[in-house]
């Protein structure tokens, strides 16, 4: 990896082009940006019905009932449609719905019901404490080591930076146990169970935090876990299973277009010092070179919340993300121009480097450093 | 007698359904969100009510009337009362509020709106709207209204759009029955600017307890009555409604309703107040349309709604300000990205530093990258 070199003064031009691509994105907000989350919001609320419903009807076919209608095949062809649709249900509520609308990507309509101060998602994590540790910390702050909580999560050696330690052997398990259980982490993230943990916070100090983060956890996973299946009577077992599947696709999938969103090789991480009096151009180039994409299709974009085009996300992550493919042609002509990177690669082989960063981090290694200055 | 207007409930299917149960169901959306998308009317949103526009009628070449369908969150209104209509229009929601100007007794709801000459939203509705569209209504709101007892004297004033909250009223009194002495005393500019003239007249005609005094400002002096309001019109007024003047010759005021622009709110105020009779005047304001602004100007004040006092615009962003208040409002970046201090502008308008774009009314806005152009008022 070379140095990338850009002079004060082509750095502030570089800023320039970027602010005035997002500046065109946002005059032509309007009536197609509106239809388009309307249109997904009707799609993911119908299928979520739809997969919650066939996961009832596939329990009348179980055989162990001794009814005249059973039937292996039927059963698990209703059950898997199911919890498969209900895990893409939950994962576009997550990821292109409301991860988008917390943003405040589209509060410009208008409408509380796609309002980043009144929009609650279907996860653990209030959407108040995403809105702060993600908009705010992490957005802000992106890779800078030390301040952006989101190298590592206080759990896992995401970068050379973060000092070795033995517990960090078990990395490829925390990351593991962080996939199986995503749902969790994004819940207690903005409670920084890793400073209570540290002694840096007190138990008082965190408690409120952690106690809206259960509170929200006791409501999402007790429809789930306790109402859904009560509906089911004596097959309630069938049903939990069914639900907890749905949240396993939820949680593997969005773990994994996350995890390839900052840490694939190349991606650059900086320095504490970069936050004093950074330049807008500066803010962009370090948005960018902190950032990778995943190639693919219109599927694929819809189903990654649009965090394929992390980069975009991060240089305009108030602009509408459906719009973010059509904009990173122009960023990535603009990148050409200033000889500057464009991260991007399919899905397996940046999940790959994730994963190599994951085990070749557990083991101690030299800060070589990845940080470059501008 | 008090009026016994049309007192809906919410509907049976309505009251089963939005119970804590199902929307432990369907959290954290609520039930009727995962509805809604079935059909809009089903929306259980009881601040923003679905309504379809069921008739379209012009009063005048400016002004329509559109009367609404709303779903079952509908209740009722008392007539005087407005509601905050929502329109979509490329995307955005605009929102204005506007009276309701039928009888309360009638099932659905009817608006008149006048197109004023920079209002965006008016401007849509006298020519955008169609039968058929759908927009939201609020529940209706205000204490512009009649009281429980209605008086045996009764008098209402208004000019232009004013009447609209009073077209209620009298819509509703008339169709309850009401036989004491109402007077309208109605300005506009000329007979073809006069909103529900005709209605008016046949109600004149028909009701022998109504009397209406039409004022046409544009009217030649020679006219008994032209021009604006003055105490020459309310004493015209006064002598078509029982006797007022007493033995010692002092004039009793009826109770009276006064809506429409400042000065005539302004003007009639002095006049009851000269006769020491402030408390038997009712008014509502109607703003005048958003006229061009000059977003250079950094005078007017910012006001706090919950913490209760205002400061005089500086011109710096309302976060700025806000902490220089003293007060403490969520904030991040502070840059316009992360949109934390997202804050309701409850009126009045502002300019985005960022991208010069404009704000105007009741709207979210960011405040570090918000300057105040004129008076606002924020809910901090």
């Amino acid at each position: 990896m070379g140095k990338i070199a850009l002079n004060a003064e082509q750095l502030a031009n570089f800023g320039e082009e970027i602010d005035a691509i997002k500046q065109t994105a946002l005059l032509q907000r309007g009536a197609r940006d509106a239809r388009y989350i309307k249109r997904v919001v009707a799609f993911q609320r119908a299928l979520a019905i739809a997969s919650r419903i066939s996961i009832y009807a596939a329990l009348p076919f179980l055989p162990s009932l001794g009814l005249s209608l059973a039937s292996w095949p039927l059963f698990w062809t209703l059950i898997c449609a199911g919890s498969i649709g209900l895990g893409i249900a939950k994962i576009l509520d997550n990821m292109e719905i409301g991860h988008n609308i917390i943003h405040g990507q589209y509060d410009w309509m208008g409408d509380p019901r796609f309002h980043s101060k009144h929009y609650d998602w279907d996860t653990n994590c209030p959407s108040e404490q995403w809105a702060h540790s993600h908009n705010y910390e992490h957005h802000t702050y992106t890779n800078v080591l030390g301040k952006d909580r989101d190298i590592g999560y206080g759990i896992l050696r995401m970068d050379k930076a973060q000092h070795w330690h033995p517990a960090y052997l078990a990395n490829p398990i925390f990351a593991t146990l962080l996939m199986l259980f995503f749902d969790m982490g994004v819940a207690l993230h903005d409670v920084e169970m890793d400073s209570l943990r540290t002694g840096k916070r007190s138990f008082k100090e965190t408690w409120p935090k952690l106690k809206q983060s259960l509170r929200k956890t006791a409501r999402i996973w007790g429809k789930d876990f306790i109402l859904f299946p009560a509906l089911a009577g004596p097959l309630f077992p069938v049903v939990m299973a069914a639900n907890a599947v749905a949240n396993l696709i939820r949680n593997i999938w969005s773990f994994t277009i996350i995890f390839c969103g900052h840490f694939p090789a190349e991606v650059h991480t900086f320095p504490a010092s970069v936050c004093e009096n950074e330049t807008k151009g500066h803010w962009y180039y370090r948005q960018l070179l902190g950032s990778a994409n995943i190639e693919g299709g219109k599927i694929f974009h819809i189903m990654s919340g649009n965090l394929s085009h992390q980069i975009e996300h991060h240089l305009f992550p108030d602009v509408p993300a459906h719009r973010y493919a059509e904009l990173s042609v122009a960023v990535r002509e603009v990148c050409d121009r200033y000889g500057i990177p464009y991260n991007t690669g399919p899905l397996w082989s940046q999940y790959a480097s994730v994963w190599a960063k994951i085990f070749t981090l557990a083991l101690p290694s030299r800060h070589t450093g990845n940080i470059l200055p501008a | 007698m008090s009026l016994a207007t049309n007192t809906t409930s919410r509907s049976a299917w309505r009251r089963i359904i939005d119970t804590p149960l199902i929307n432990a169901l369907a959290a954290p959306h609520g039930i009727g969100r995962y509805l809604e998308v079935i059909n809009p009317m089903w929306s259980l949103d009881k601040t923003r009510i679905p309504a379809r526009v069921s008739a379209i009628t012009a009063e005048t070449d400016d002004t329509v009337s559109i009367e609404l369908s709303p779903n079952g969150e509908w209740i009722h209104f008392l007539p005087g009362q407005f509601v905050q209509v929502y329109i979509e229009i490329d995307g955005r929601l605009h929102s204005r509020s506007y009276s309701l100007s039928n009888s309360a007794y009638h099932q659905k709801p009817r608006i008149t709106v006048k197109a004023h000459e920079d209002g965006f939203v008016s401007k849509y509705i006298n020519s955008e709207l169609r039968v058929g569209d759908r927009i939201s209504i609020s529940p209706a709101a205000g204490d512009f209204v009649l009281p429980a007892d209605i008086p045996a004297a009764l008098l209402f004033i208004a000019a232009g759009s004013g009447i609209t909250p009073m077209m209620a009223m009298l819509e509703t009194l008339f169709e309850h029955g009401h036989s004491g002495a109402i007077t309208l005393l109605y300005y506009s500019r000329n007979s073809a600017d006069c909103i529900f003239r005709k209605r008016l007249e046949e109600l004149a005609q028909r009701h022998e307890n109504f009397s209406l005094l039409l004022v046409y400002s544009s009217a030649p002096s020679q006219q008994a009555l032209h021009g604006h309001f003055n105490q020459h019109h309310l004493l015209n007024a006064l002598s078509t409604n029982n006797g007022i003047a007493d033995h010692t010759g002092s004039i009793s005021l009826p109770l009276t309703y006064v809506c429409g622009p400042e000065a005539l709110i302004d003007q009639v105020s002095a006049e009851f107040e000269l006769l020491s009779q402030g408390d038997k005047l009712h008014s509502e304001r109607f703003k005048p349309a958003n006229r061009a602004l000059n977003t250079d100007d950094i005078s007017g004040s910012i006001a706090f709604r919950q913490s209760q006092f205002a400061i005089e615009n500086d011109g710096s962003t309302l976060l700025e300000q806000a902490e220089s208040a003293g007060l403490s409002p969520q904030s991040g970046c502070r840059m316009g990205i992360c949109h934390t201090c997202t804050c309701l502008k409850t009126s009045g308008t502002v300019r985005n530093i960022n991208s010069g774009e404009i704000s105007r009314g009741e709207e979210h806005i960011r405040l570090c990258i918000s300057q105040a152009v004129g008076d606002i008022t924020l809910s901090l």
